[in-house]
């Protein structure tokens, strides 16, 4: 079972049972964010693989979302078109599943749910495992809706540095904060004023799970993330 | 920001562009 009690959107959130019985569903599409090495080694049966660097601009190579044409090919190359409930999980700890729920949430496709501990719990529940390659749905279409409330561009950041109502929210590993790992940028560290929480601090390590609802925000409220306030994370 | 939406703080946006813009702009300021 997913926890999902306290959080104000559990329908975020699906457990395996629901994918073990929904999975083959004409309009929904489970996703694994894996790369290929891993999803060869075994997937959800009827899953689909997430192409290389998903989470990047495909013309300058740099994390940045696809644009829309490209991201609605995408979408289309993996079945999932306007109608589509797309399920979205991954081997470790849900970050690229988490990220694929924005990217789909930016083009406007909020149809979309993570499982709630990936590929772990899949494997803790002894569910069946499926190494065949699944055959998309074919003729369908994503239609790319902007959502630009859920973006900020770097203009905004920079004037919400100096502004009492905001908190910036650092949710890289402690090396890229403190400049230790610059990761082929000309500059190094982090802006300032932000606050550092790496994200996998809010993950069960254990079940790869998120962490119930009331831990995870009293571990935002201790570093000054509260509702109160416009939260910008990058 | 999945976790934000979970959680209903619904204002709440992502620096997509990440480090890998901010960091190689001229005029973003950066501490370390």
């Amino acid at each position: 079972m997913t926890q999902g009690g306290g959080f104000a959107h559990p329908e975020l959130l699906v457990d395996a049972a629901w994918v073990d019985d929904h999975a083959a569903d004409a309009n929904v599409v489970v996703v694994d964010c894996d790369v290929e090495a891993g999803f060869s080694r075994g997937h959800i049966p009827g899953a689909v693989l997430v192409p290389d660097n998903f989470e990047k601009d495909l013309d300058t190579g740099r994390v940045h979302i696809m644009n829309p044409d490209q991201f609605a090919a995408m979408c289309q190359n993996l079945g999932i078109g306007d109608d589509t409930l797309v399920i979205t999980y991954d081997n470790g700890q849900s970050l690229t599943a988490a990220r694929l729920w924005w990217g789909l949430n930016y083009y406007g496709h909020t149809n979309t749910k993570v499982l709630d501990g990936g590929w772990r719990r899949w494997i803790a529940d002894g569910r069946k495992v499926s190494f065949d390659r699944a055959q998309p749905a074919t003729g369908v279409k994503f239609t790319p809706k902007q959502d630009e409330s859920v973006i900020v561009k770097a203009d905004e950041l920079k004037a919400a540095c100096n502004m009492d109502d905001a908190v910036i929210w650092d949710v890289r590993s402690d090396g890229e904060w403190d400049g230790s790992a610059g990761r082929g940028n000309k500059r190094v560290g982090h802006v300032p004023g932000a606050v550092h929480l790496e994200w996998f601090n809010l993950m069960d390590r254990e079940t790869h799970q998120f962490k119930p609802a009331e831990e995870i925000r009293r571990i935002l409220n201790e570093n000054g993330i509260t509702p109160d306030k416009k939260i910008f994370s990058y | 920001m999945f976790v934000l939406r979970l959680l209903g703080y619904e204002n709440a946006k992502n620096y997509d562009a990440s480090m890998g813009e901010w960091a190689n702009m001229e005029d973003t300021p950066l501490e370390v």
